[in-house]
């Protein structure tokens, strides 16, 4: 039932005006009381958005998150 | 176990924190329904969040409807959600 099919790259041929996620590997994930305060289980899932967020916030967090994610 | 000796307001918070994570889980799971890891994660958190449930509802009186009510006064007379606490 379960065929895992963990294929976690995009395809080669990635079509315009579509849009694709990565998928997910499974981690480490927060304490329940560590995830409800962050809005997720997912530590590289923490992206906080501030309006007018300065450039510096943003490299900061890029820094800070494993994937180097903004 | 851990909540053993948790009062009211702490152990309403732990099952928030667990109803939270096994949500969480189950959107992972959702795109991920193979994971193993994951799957144990979320089982151990709903079996924490059953104890800790039963645990407060034996002790200030039933969460939800879907739950054994002995007094019904109680189900009715408990502070709303949004009256933070009992007068």
């Amino acid at each position: 039932m379960c065929n895992n099919n963990n294929n976690n790259s995009l395809p080669a041929t990635l079509c315009y005006g579509n849009a694709y996620v990565p998928n997910q590997t499974f981690k480490n994930i927060f304490s329940p009381a560590e995830g409800l305060s962050n809005g997720t289980m997912f530590p590289e899932l923490v992206i906080p958005y501030y309006p007018n967020q300065s450039l510096a916030e943003m490299n900061y967090l890029r820094d800070y998150n494993e994937r180097g994610c903004r | 176990m851990e909540e053993e000796n948790l009062n009211r307001n702490e152990l309403m918070r732990k099952i928030m924190d667990y109803k939270f994570a096994i949500n969480d889980m189950a959107l992972f799971l959702d795109t991920h329904p193979c994971n193993e890891n994951a799957l144990m994660k979320h089982n151990d958190f709903v079996k924490k969040y059953q104890e800790c449930k039963e645990k407060y509802e034996t002790a200030y009186g039933p969460l939800s409807i879907d739950t054994e009510i002995n007094s019904w006064e109680k189900w009715v007379y408990d502070p709303w959600p949004w009256e933070r606490s009992e007068k």
